[in-house]
């Protein structure tokens, strides 16, 4: 579990810091302030910033535009265009060897990762070629066109991996990574069949898991008996089987709401010892379920150790999640993302903690959390 | 959604709040809060708004009160329990205003919003809302009103009421003897039993201007 939570330099994040974390997590706050970059940020973190993460990232978000447009003409990107600057605050690459993204805990800051931008060049050695970074790049005497630029990812002194900005981003896809967290994640749009397949099929095999899952979806609709994957090869289909006259229909027939909760489930039941990541967490819910819901994340969590994150920009969102945590024993947070109006701040997004003691004083005076 | 908001103590004091806001037109959201040690609490829960604009002004009215035996109450001390939350906010803090009448407005080392503060009746004296509601009747039959009120005070058999709160008791009575008798605080403005525009109520009406 995180205790704390530092990133600098990363996407929208001058530099954000949250002091304390609990094991359920919630952000709430206008859009374009950064709940969902803060969720990256710890998707970033849990795959040790692996150059399979950053290019998926990249990709998902449609950053790669530049270079699709350039391969049909054949020309190289120069650095200042590489899709990989939109990582970095402000949408460009910091100056060579400069302080770039930052991400981990408050303290140790050992154990943040770091991602900075620096020139390396394949030198000869007796031992044969060997990619070494520059640190001169100005003094160096092979001209630079021999030199390339490359985002170093290091952790405590330690190079940890690199990406080497003249490759195609889709080459990094499949590269192998150590992991340092488990983490699942239920984005904004559905998951894929696949994806759905691979997580059921996890669950499946444990009953006591599969139960869970019915008794979620039963949150929503008590007759539900449980549910069930049909077909192969990229068309699967979960089917509801009712507990009235074995009737049976397509998950999906029952609304955005009813997928996004099993894929919450899903996600969830995966997600052991890891992280859980949960974007737009009311996505088609209504505020009546949301309670329910929050106290069955809560218990699943603290039975299988997981750490729970999640965003909302509704208000019925941050009145469900405050009701569920007041009975709850869990340790259980909300944050909301603001731009500080501080001078020496100059306008960059903090985390304002909602600790449950200021949150009674503060629903006394119902103050409006949204801001 | 930025807001503006004014503290004030109970029930009673917001309905006449509410009342003044809405007839001059202000914009703000009055807060109401259960007693004035509470405040600093409030005060402390609302920093964290004040940092990132989710209020934009913040203001707070409430009861200098008298100095009791145990040492509770008065101006100083409601000056020192109120301001001192605020400067460890980082909000600078001069001295209480020399005159009366003259509502503090303080500002933040690092541009944070303004948080004014005014301390019934004239945010200089001991004393409460009724003192200035007192002070502000007009109308040749109120005033004679408020004076038998008083005299009336005089000739009681018997009084249950501490000193300090003769004032309060003397408004009451006078608001009891209305042509709708009984009515709250908040008749003082929609009856029209004050004056709004007399250099006292002027003071206090500017103040909240200057601020929201």
């Amino acid at each position: 579990m995180l205790n704390s939570l530092y990133i600098k330099n990363f996407r929208l994040f001058q530099e954000l810091q949250i002091e304390r974390l609990g094991r359920i997590n919630l952000f709430v706050g206008k859009n374009n302030l950064g709940k969902s970059c803060l969720l990256e940020a710890l998707r970033i973190y849990a795959e040790n910033a692996s150059p399979k993460v950053l290019a998926e990232l990249i990709l998902e978000r449609g950053e790669n535009w530049e270079f699709e447009m350039r391969q049909y003409h054949n020309h190289s990107l120069p650095d200042s265009d590489n899709p990989l600057r939109y990582l970095f605050y402000g949408y460009h690459f910091p100056q060579l060897g400069e302080e770039g993204i930052e991400i981990g805990p408050v303290q140790p800051i050992q154990e943040r990762l770091k991602l900075r931008l620096q020139t390396y060049q394949m030198i000869e050695t007796k031992e044969g070629q060997r990619f070494t970074r520059i640190d001169q790049p100005h003094q160096s005497t092979p001209p630079l066109e021999e030199t390339e630029s490359v985002i170093e990812i290091e952790e405590n002194g330690e190079i940890k991996s690199l990406i080497r900005l003249n490759k195609d981003l889709k080459t990094y896809l499949t590269k192998r990574h150590q992991t340092r967290l488990n983490v699942q994640r239920v984005p904004t749009q559905p998951l894929t069949p696949d994806k759905v397949a691979v997580l059921w099929d996890n669950i499946n095999v444990q009953p006591t898991l599969r139960k869970t899952v019915f008794q979620g979806l039963q949150l929503i609709d008590e007759k539900i008996q449980e549910l069930v994957l049909v077909g192969r090869n990229g068309n699967i289909t979960p089917i509801l089987i009712y507990n009235d006259h074995d009737q049976r229909l397509p998950l999906s027939s029952l609304g955005d709401g009813m997928t996004h909760l099993f894929h919450i489930l899903l996600a969830l039941l995966n997600a052991r010892d890891g992280l859980l990541l949960i974007d737009e967490f009311e996505n088609g819910l209504h505020y009546t379920v949301q309670p329910p819901l929050w106290n069955l994340i809560f218990k699943l969590a603290n039975e299988l150790n997981v750490q729970v994150f999640a965003t909302t920009h509704s208000w019925d969102g941050v009145t469900a999640f405050e009701q569920a945590a007041q009975h709850s024993d869990e340790e259980v947070m909300l944050f909301r993302l603001g731009r500080s109006v501080r001078k020496s701040d100059n306008g960059k997004v903090i985390a304002i903690d909602y600790a449950y003691g200021k949150l009674q004083a503060v629903t006394e005076a119902k103050l409006e959390v949204r801001g | 959604m930025n807001s503006s908001k004014l503290i004030v103590e109970g029930q009673t004091d917001t309905l006449f709040f509410e009342a003044l806001i809405q007839k001059e037109k202000l914009s703000v959201k009055i807060e109401p809060h259960h007693g004035i040690t509470k405040i600093p609490d409030l005060l402390t829960a609302y920093f964290d708004d004040l940092q990132d604009g989710a209020i934009q002004r913040l203001g707070i009215v409430a009861d200098a009160d008298h100095t009791t035996p145990k040492g509770q109450g008065g101006f100083n001390k409601r000056w020192q329990l109120l301001t001192k939350p605020l400067r460890e906010m980082g909000y600078e803090i001069s001295a209480p205003p020399s005159q009366k009448y003259a509502g503090s407005i303080f500002t933040h080392t690092e541009g944070l919003p303004l948080v004014g503060l005014w301390l019934m009746p004239d945010h200089q004296s001991d004393g409460m809302l009724e003192d200035l509601i007192k002070q502000t009747v007009y109308g040749d039959q109120q005033l004679t009103l408020l004076q038998t009120a008083t005299t009336c005070l005089e000739q009681l058999p018997v009084t249950l009421f501490q000193p300090y709160h003769h004032t309060k008791a003397t408004i009451y009575s006078w608001l009891a003897w209305q042509t709708r008798p009984g009515q709250a605080l908040v008749s003082t403005i929609n009856a029209d039993l004050i004056n709004l525009h007399s250099q006292e109520m002027q003071a206090f009406i500017k103040w909240l201007r200057d601020l929201f």
